[in-house]
């Protein structure tokens, strides 16, 4: 196709022209020619009468002095003519000859117009398409220049024009694109390719079943800016999103390697249903979550670890109703929008990139040598009314001093590379990538790897079908521990274990004479594989039977496959027990969706419509199989099928979700917008009385910054006025809940029994939210600083509970929905390209604030307090508070006198009871966000990340242990500054191990710290290689770049890392540190290129 | 074109129709629906022996029930780490306590599997009206014992006939007084007697009926009935005294046993492991008194069968898997019931209530009674013979002992109703707790 390119051309002496296109901005007139005029002017030179002329239309002439005789004697009298009727009177007895265009009036002399050659008239046609997709564009605006002879581009992209001046010029506009002008020279077939025209919000953001230009969205989306993902050495997507954007909070829960972390969209939504967002790759919502079945006592793995981030192209989060609720009742904790990369129009392209580099620990406890811990042995001993153990003698030649963190902290490495391949031309593109990552834990014992593979193509069959597919390949492989709560990881048996003991007898065995079992033992030999196999995919067929409608078709399948082998030789305590311990677990999951989407957008004048229907179908299926073996015959042996003791397990579970949704989208002039989407969705978890939900919301914008009254202020390119409300849903409430079920294994004298397991309740159904959503975008000098400001109030009702039964009914709990919780915050971003040009700054500011309140439980309870012994920071629901607060003592500090830990007795009675507990700390922080600048300078650029979170407190639940100061565990460094005599003031009570020291540690406030943190989460410096010497190589952009990883904490925390939480991504346990594995320093450096 | 769209459109929109609401009927492939659960004559045999299962829970015959008979008496001490059976143990317990609620929710699960079946078997189309009465025998008597065992431990209990198929208005049921329950477990124990099948000694059979009707009738003081049923199991029971003690407790000889509730492997219980010595992997939760020790002859044979050689309760042995069996009904209980019966009946033979004595004590190695003060030496055998059976302090509140005995007060005989119960019944408010809780 010919392709003309545009030449730059000066403005002129003459007209600006303003662009009426099919789809745009109207005309912005500020006068009318409707201006009446009252001229009484005699022999006057007519210069006079069109400054008058000017002054009281506020219209402009334009001639050339030397062709226009303005100089000539003239007589007017009109009175309240029109501008026309004037310019009628005026001109009509000399020789020149006007034309009004716009706010000008051109004149020329009649004698110039007549004395030049009648000019040649030319028809000439063509096509307009756009550069970038090859698709036409109708509407497009083409005019000759200097005329008002203009026409429009048809459905098809198609013109025709007759031309009929001398050396025409034609122009082609249109919104969205570079205006080009084309000299008519001889050709009567002029095709153009137009070229996009992007600022920041011109960008197109993908929405739920759709996209749409930023500047045109009426609900709170946030973009994460997927720029340089390829360089951090991150392992999974949820790292990626941390601090790039307010509205989502995440918490890394630990350093281990492939596990889950904690993603809050707009808050905590539910206390036993699920809270992490819905996950949605390429229009197909994804398995997320954790299909291990070995328990680690800890952090727990997730499905998200097998995408590869470098694939993402775009990742949206959906934060409102409005944006949500087309995903209705998965929608509550908000939907996270990814969209990987395809192929794009152009020669086919390689790209590589590989990083390579090392991690280590960066915070590490301090505990204490054999020295310290034998004078704390005798502290102890004197102060339980003995006599010291040891003599000064013994302890000064102590030979053993295991710094068994030492031990099992390591500096490890991780690498990473990629190659892909993308090309696309007229019918076919496609985008062809594999990677490897390798990340070896700096916790001996762990470590997680992935091969990855994707093919994304699409193909035009003709101009109204399309066919596609996205598939990716995935196979990861987890080492794992046992973390946390175990006294079986090497984490907190490191921690604890004494440092008087040694790692080897004399003979080379292990050391198990200590109370907890040998850490070093555990992380090199035990056995804890995790293999993951991913297939994810989908198919589709997109048809565009009329202009402006479009026909979508999906199937999408996931499949995990999650094998675990797992095996406890004798070298450690545990499979000493045992004589050697083995499982084998097999989970399969497969979640698979059909959709079909049906888009049309249409205009009528300035209205503009917009309306998509659809429908989908998921299944969701999981199988485990599991299966365990004690009492092995060799160490060689690992699995069980050599075991003398086997015993196993299978179950499997499956549920269905059907959904009918639609959406309504109505402009006028793209200035005043209007979205209104619903979701009908009925799913098997649901009850017979509540098997479809309907989640509808609206919402409308204002652009404000298109009135007349804004549209003259050039410093202002946007601002817009969002309001919404609607509501959505949370279905992950357990698969069978609402029935009444018998359940097996009540067996009795080696036959199988039955009996009731579960009282049905037909009407359960989802958890709801109603949330509004107010926002305000702003954009500044041409959106080189844009603004956005979100305020929102989600009400959550229907909250799944265990309502407690009277025990005599055979049955402890129903479940019901009675609930109510209310998250209510602000989301604020701005971001701005601060200096332009060779030297180039530009800053990113995100900053989200959160408040969380449990409104309602069930009847009168206002409580619910969970004392088990897996609730180290006593995390409980109280009514009026955020979920989770601490509840426990509120300690006084360490009595001088005494040196016994002091408590506060609230009720008064003489005694530390449990009644005198009460709230004592929150884990919500006030505020959470990120910084991000990004500097460049010729070839080099450094881009630095900023995290940071305010105001959470942390339960620091390993203190009672290692500060405890008696019984098992080591202590910490802090110890040393334990009271010792009367008269010592210091917040560390008295060494005994005597009733732990009066209920040293209890759960209270002496354990609860500050987690405020800033972190310098990610500093990436790159160059890139001049052009000049890579092109020689035939690549191009070519650089090389060095990234540190949290390269440094400043937070007043004590322990390893205040970014933690033990139990994972808990709905309720969280901010807890129990001898969690902390994150590393990541220092990698890395080279990538195209070719 | 546009033809062609328009069939496009028109296929896929009729595509989106042709999805039914079917799709959102999933069965669950690890439980079944209560609809069908219990349908067929095989459904039946498994929802009973669910309802035999619950006599295995901790809060039952698999520990507490057991453990508490001793414990609050004087036979046994807590000396481990659980607060609530310490509180027990030392009479300071309240509503609050955990054991408390183990036992009567456990009885009450009982109950409810119980009715769930009474309340479905009827439906059930492939059984004859015999299946269903011997079906409904066994059941019946195991709502007997659960209300037995409530009614002792808690007085007025709630009784509930019906399961509880929801959670609506038919939970909230009030206490009902002790006098009705009996009459109701009486009623129960009646049909089982006409209609319970045979069945091996760890299943409700007709001795077992007889031997649970003998010790109601004992405990409402109806004497001449308990004599009645006790004599009948005696004579014409195919049970004798197991000539070595010890056996019955090493599982060697069940030839005494008429009800026990079985254990194995998979279902086991820790009774075991809560009287065992750390050194042998136990828990030591409960430790035999002095003062029962020492009220053993130096030649009871009973002595060493019941206390190990630590010094711990040994009639349960099996630590490592549980298998112990927990012995409900053996012969020796009948015969000192006969003897207590008689010896409550004025005019009875004086050598007959010997005799029944004697049995137990040359059994036990011991030479026969040579006094007169047979109720009182009928409730020292008790107490030597059914040590850590958890007999002692149903005993004791019967025979209107346990105030002198134990020295508590008459509110200490009755636990407390569970403070959860209180809570969450409607019914049942704090002013109808038992008194001094």
């Amino acid at each position: 196709m010919l392709h003309v390119k545009s030449k730059p051309r000066i403005m002129q002496l003459g007209v600006i022209l303003l662009l009426i296109g099919f789809l745009i901005f109207p005309i912005k007139q500020l006068f009318s020619q409707d201006t009446r005029i009252t001229l009484e002017m005699k022999d006057v030179a007519l210069k006079q009468v069109l400054k008058e002329i000017e002054t009281q239309s506020g219209y402009t002439f334009l001639y050339s002095d030397t062709k226009v005789d303005v100089a000539q004697k003239v007589e007017v009298s009109v009175q309240g003519l029109t501008l026309t009727e004037v310019l009628n009177q005026v001109f009509k007895s000399t020789k020149i000859s006007y034309k009004i265009e716009g706010k000008q009036i051109v004149l020329t002399a009649k004698d110039e117009a007549t004395r030049s050659q009648p000019p040649q008239k030319i028809t000439v046609t063509g096509t307009i398409i756009d550069s970038q997709t090859r698709e036409t564009i109708p509407g497009v605006n083409i005019m000759v220049k200097g005329t008002t002879n203009g026409t429009t581009s048809d459905f098809d992209g198609k013109y025709r024009i007759e031309v009929a001046t001398a050396d025409p010029i034609l122009i082609f506009s249109f919104v969205g694109y570079v205006t080009q002008e084309v000299p008519v020279v001889g050709q009567v077939l002029i095709d153009v390719a137009l070229e996009q025209e992007f600022t920041k919000l011109d960008e197109v953001v993908v929405i739920g079943y759709g996209s749409e230009s930023k500047r045109l969205l009426t609900g709170s989306i946030g973009a994460i800016n997927t720029e340089g993902i390829q360089e951090r050495p991150i392992q999974s997507i949820d790292n990626i999103m941390q601090g790039q954007t307010a509205g989502v909070q995440i918490t890394q829960n630990s350093g281990t390697p492939g596990a889950a972390m904690t993603v809050r969209i707009r808050g905590n939504s539910s206390i036993n249903a699920g809270n992490q967002p819905l996950y949605v790759v390429d229009g197909v919502p994804i398995l997320s979550g954790d299909f291990s079945q070995v328990s680690f006592q800890g952090q727990t793995t997730s499905a998200l670890s097998d995408l590869n981030p470098n694939d993402i192209e775009s990742i949206s989060i959906l934060r409102d109703a409005s944006a949500a609720a087309i995903y209705g009742a998965r929608a509550s904790n908000g939907v996270v929008l990814i969209t990987t990369k395809r192929g794009k129009t152009q020669e086919t392209k390689f790209s590589f990139n590989a990083y390579t580099g090392f991690q280590q620990p960066f915070n590490v406890l301090e505990m204490l040598n054999s020295k310290q811990f034998l004078d704390l042995q005798n502290d102890i001993a004197v102060n339980d009314g003995g006599s010291p153990l040891y003599t000064q003698d013994y302890i000064d030649n102590y030979a053993v001093n295991t710094d068994w963190l030492g031990e099992v902290f390591r500096t490890s490495p991780i690498s990473s590379a990629e190659l892909s391949a993308s090309s696309g031309g007229d019918k076919t593109s496609f985008y062809l990538s594999g990677s490897y990552f390798d990340q070896q834990g700096i916790l001996l014992g762990t470590d997680f790897s992935r091969l990855s593979g994707r093919f994304n193509v699409d193909h035009n069959v003709n101009s109204w079908f399309k066919l596609g597919s996205s598939i990716s390949l995935t196979g990861s492989m987890n080492n794992r521990v046992e973390g946390d709560q175990s006294t079986n990881g090497p984490l907190p048996n490191a921690i604890s274990s004494f440092p008087t003991a040694p790692i080897y007898n004399d003979d080379g065995t292990y050391y198990e004479g200590g109370f907890f079992a040998n850490p070093v033992a555990i992380g090199k030999e035990a056995i804890n594989e995790a293999r993951s196999f991913r297939a994810l995919g989908n198919i589709f067929a997109e048809f565009k039977p009329i202009t402006g409608m479009v026909l979508l078709t999906k199937a999408g399948y996931d499949f995990v496959n999650y094998a675990e082998h797992s095996f406890d030789p004798t070298t450690t305590r545990q499979g000493a027990r045992y004589n050697g311990l083995g499982f084998e677990a097999f989970s399969k999951a497969a979640n698979i969706t059909s959709s079909t989407t049906l888009d049309y957008n249409t205009s009528i004048g300035e209205n503009n419509f917009g309306v998509m229907v659809g429908n989908s179908l998921e299944v969701f299926d999981n199988k485990n199989t599991y299966v365990r073996g004690q009492d092995f015959p060799s160490n060689a042996l690992q699995y069980v099928g050599s075991a003398a003791v086997i015993s196993g397990s299978a179950s499997s579970t499956r549920s269905t979700l059907l959904s009918f949704f639609g959406r309504l989208k109505y402009n006028y002039k793209y200035r005043y917008l209007f979205t209104f989407n619903a979701r009908y969705d009925g799913s098997s978890r649901f009850g017979e009385n509540k098997q479809f939900g309907f989640f509808p919301s609206f919402s409308a914008a204002w652009r404000i910054s298109e009135e007349q009254f804004l549209a003259d202020l050039s410093w202002l390119s946007e601002m817009k006025l969002r309001a919404s409300v609607g509501v959505t849903g949370n279905d992950r409430i357990g698969n069978f809940a609402f029935l009444g079920l018998y359940g097996a294994s009540f067996n009795y004298g080696r036959e199988s029994g039955i009996a009731p397991l579960q009282l049905p309740n037909p009407d359960l159904k989802w958890e709801n939210t109603l949330e509004n959503n107010f926002g305000i975008d702003l954009g500044f000098l041409k959106d080189r600083i844009t603004v956005n400001f979100d305020y929102y109030i989600k009400n959550t009702t229907d909250l799944l509970l265990d309502q407690p039964l009277p025990p005599s009914a055979g049955f402890e709990f129903v479940s019901k929905n009675v609930g109510e919780m209310q998250n209510r915050g602000f989301e604020f971003n701005i971001s701005s390209n601060n200096i332009e040009g060779e030297f180039s700054w530009t800053t990113a500011l995100n900053i989200s604030a959160n408040r969380n309140e449990v409104t309602k439980l069930y009847g009168d309870i206002d409580r619910i307090i969970d004392e088990s012994r897996g609730n180290r920071g006593n995390n409980s629901i109280f009514v009026g508070h955020p979920i989770g607060v601490f509840y426990g003592y509120q300690w006084l500090g360490v009595d001088p006198s005494t040196g016994d830990c002091v408590y506060e007795d609230i009720d008064g009675d003489g005694e530390i009871t449990s009644s005198d507990q009460k709230i004592i700390g929150n884990p919500h922080p006030k505020f959470v966000g990120g910084f991000t600048n990004v500097f460049s300078y010729k070839g080099i650029t450094l881009n630095v990340l900023l995290q940071y979170t305010y105001g959470n407190e942390i339960y620091n639940g390993s203190r009672m242990y290692i500060e405890g100061l008696g019984g098992d565990d080591n202590q910490t460094t802090a110890v040393l500054r334990r009271w010792k005599q009367p008269g010592d003031i210091t917040d560390v009570p008295r060494a005994t191990v005597l009733g732990y020291n009066n209920n040293a540690n209890l759960k209270s406030t002496r354990f609860i710290e500050d987690g405020s943190f800033l972190r310098i989460k990610n500093v990436n410096l790159s160059y890139d290689l001049p052009k000049s010497v890579v092109s020689k190589l035939k690549m191009s952009n070519t650089k090389v770049y060095l990234t540190v990883q949290n390269l440094y904490t400043f937070t007043n925390y004590t322990g390893m890392d205040p970014d933690v939480n033990f139990a994972g991504s808990s709905n309720t346990y969280i901010g807890t540190d129990f001898f969690t594995y902390p994150q590393a320093r990541t220092v990698t450096i890395g080279i990538s290129t195209n070719f | 074109m546009k033809m062609k769209a328009k069939a496009y459109i028109i296929i896929i929109l009729g595509s989106l129709l042709l999805n039914s609401c079917s799709l959102l009927d999933v069965e669950p492939a690890m439980s079944i629906t209560e609809e069908t659960a219990v349908s067929t004559k095989a459904d039946v045999s498994k929802a009973l022996n669910g309802c035999y299962d619950a006599l295995q829970l901790t809060g039952y015959y698999g520990r507490d029930l057991v453990a508490i008979g001793d414990l609050t008496a004087d036979n046994l001490d807590a000396t481990g780490t659980i607060a609530d059976f310490r509180a027990i143990d030392l009479f300071n317990h309240k509503a609050d306590n955990s054991i408390v609620l183990n036992l009567w929710a456990a009885m009450y699960d009982g109950v409810n599997r119980v009715n769930n079946v009474l309340y479905r078997i009827d439906g059930v189309q492939d059984m004859t009206a015999d299946e269903i009465a011997a079906v409904k025998a066994e059941l019946r008597f195991l709502r007997a014992l659960h209300y037995f065992n409530l009614v002792r431990l808690f007085g007025d209990v709630p009784y509930r006939e019906l399961p509880t198929l929801n959670a609506g208005e038919a939970l909230h049921v009030a206490r009902t007084s002790k006098e009705v329950v009996y009459d109701l477990i009486l009623q129960d124990l009646d049909f089982a007697l006409n209609n319970i099948p045979d069945n091996p000694n760890f299943r409700a059979n007709i001795w077992s009926t007889k031997a649970l009707l003998a010790k109601v009738y004992l405990t409402i003081q109806e004497y001449d009935l308990a004599y009645t049923m006790a004599n009948d199991v005696i004579e014409n029971g195919p049970f004798i005294l197991s000539p070595n003690f010890d056996d019955l407790f090493a599982q060697e000889d069940d030839s005494e046993i008429i009800f026990r509730v079985a254990f194995n492997e998979q279902d086991w219980t820790r009774l075991a492991q809560y009287f065992a010595p750390s050194i042998l992997g136990g828990r030591k939760e409960f430790w035999p008194t002095d003062e029962l020790v020492n009220l053993f002859s130096a030649n009871d044979v009973r002595l060493a069968s019941s206390v190990g050689t630590d010094g711990q309760g040994f009639k349960f042995r099996d630590i490592a898997t549980g298998t112990d069996n927990v012995i409900v009904f053996r012969l020796a209980d009948m015969i000192l019931t006969r003897a207590e019966a008689l010896a409550n009946t004025p005019g009875s033979n004086e050598n007959d209530i010997r005799s029944d004595i004697n049995a137990i004590r040359n059994r036990a190695s011991l030479v026969n009674y040579s006094g007169s003060d047979f109720l009182s030496e009928i409730q020292i055998q008790r107490r030597l013979e059914f040590a850590f059976e958890g007999h002692r302090w149903f005993d004791l509140v019967r025979t209107e002992t346990a105030t002198s005995v134990l020295g508590i007060s008459q509110n200490y005989t009755l636990f407390p109703i569970p403070k959860a119960e209180i809570t969450n019944n409607n019914a049942i408010n704090e002013t109808d707790q038992n008194p001094g809780y």
